[in-house]
């Protein structure tokens, strides 16, 4: 006897997921899911953020091992850093993220920012409850990431691509790599930045409020 | 690297959604997107050691490929096999996907008592 189902195999995490995005969603804070390769500067985002973003935020960084990253944000100055370590994971589940909320004091909170898993592929799989996927490439990896990773590219809302002061240094093709990430999304907003002398940033933020404005 | 994860998903979503345990089940049909970024051997081998692990190495499992199905801007509906083909009918590459983006577990075949 055949029994149809027809359910996304990611139902469990469909679920979560939906949890989480209910408890963003009254406790009015935008959460944006960052998802990047290893070194192209999630953190050091994050850091030029904690220092220039007036509104009350908090990060949740997800590393296979160490809190290296949190560490690194309170070390600046940042104190709501707090670290998952996934302890081999190659991706964060909406389980973890909802463990880990729990214990930060949201009172006031606007923005939860989550760094995932240094990775271009897992993460794109997994919905967390975000408000949107924003993924970020970097000028020294090269211009072809967004062609090899199509699966983060169809979902990610936003693409920041940082480092952009080392564009005139490396054989960087940024017009194509804009290209390729509206070929894959083509409703994308794409921001140049650089985390290491705060160009670009001004246009982000801008671009982060207006999107709070509109959930509130 | 993210299969067995999924494969631990399909698994509990069934145990919800079935009401008789793995022991009456023979088979599990998934259909994969060419586009749901996933590897289908390593799909296929996370829920061998997860139903083996519950008792039910019997049960087999069935693959099926869904090619990723567009929407263009001008109407035209098409398929493509990677995500630089554009529109046949004005060659346009603003479009929206419509399936090939997901794994959906189809049905699961039950003996009959």
């Amino acid at each position: 006897m055949k029994k149809k189902i027809n359910i996304s195999a990611q139902e469990n995490n469909r679920i979560k997921a939906g949890e989480n995005r209910e408890i963003f969603k009254n406790k009015n804070i935008l959460t944006i899911n960052i998802i990047g390769s290893p070194g192209c500067g999630k953190t050091s985002i994050l850091e030029y953020m904690a220092a220039h973003f007036e509104p009350k935020f908090a990060v949740i960084v997800g590393d296979v091992k160490t809190a290296l990253d949190s560490d690194r944000l309170i070390q600046s100055g940042f104190s709501s850093a707090y670290a998952i370590e996934t302890g081999g994971g190659c991706h964060l589940t909406p389980q973890q993220i909802q463990n880990k909320f729990n214990e930060i004091n949201s009172d006031g909170l606007e923005y939860l920012f989550v760094e995932n898993v240094g990775n271009l592929v897992c993460p794109s799989s997994f919905d967390l409850g975000e408000d949107f996927k924003m993924a970020v490439l970097s000028i020294p990896e090269g211009d072809e990431k967004v062609r090899k990773y199509p699966s983060l590219f169809l979902k990610a809302e936003v693409v920041v691509i940082n480092k952009v002061d080392l564009a005139g240094m490396m054989d960087y093709d940024i017009e194509q790599v804009k290209k390729d990430c509206k070929t894959h999304n083509p409703n994308v907003e794409i921001f140049e930045v650089s985390a290491k002398t705060g160009l670009g940033f001004e246009t982000f933020f801008e671009y982060l409020k207006g999107k709070k404005t509109k959930k509130s | 690297m993210h299969e067995f994860a999924l494969a631990e998903d399909i698994v509990k979503t069934i145990e919800k959604e079935i009401s008789s345990d793995f022991s009456q089940m023979q088979e599990i049909e998934l259909e994969v997107g060419t586009f749901a970024g996933v590897v289908t051997e390593s799909l296929e081998f996370g829920l061998t050691v997860i139903l083996k692990d519950k008792d039910a190495e019997h049960v087999k499992v069935k693959i099926i490929s869904v090619p990723a199905q567009c929407s263009c801007e001008c109407g035209h509906q098409y398929e493509i096999e990677n995500i630089f083909q554009e529109c046949p009918q004005c060659q346009s590459l603003n479009r929206s996907m419509n399936s090939g983006t997901d794994v959906i577990i189809s049905s699961v075949e039950i003996a009959e008592e």
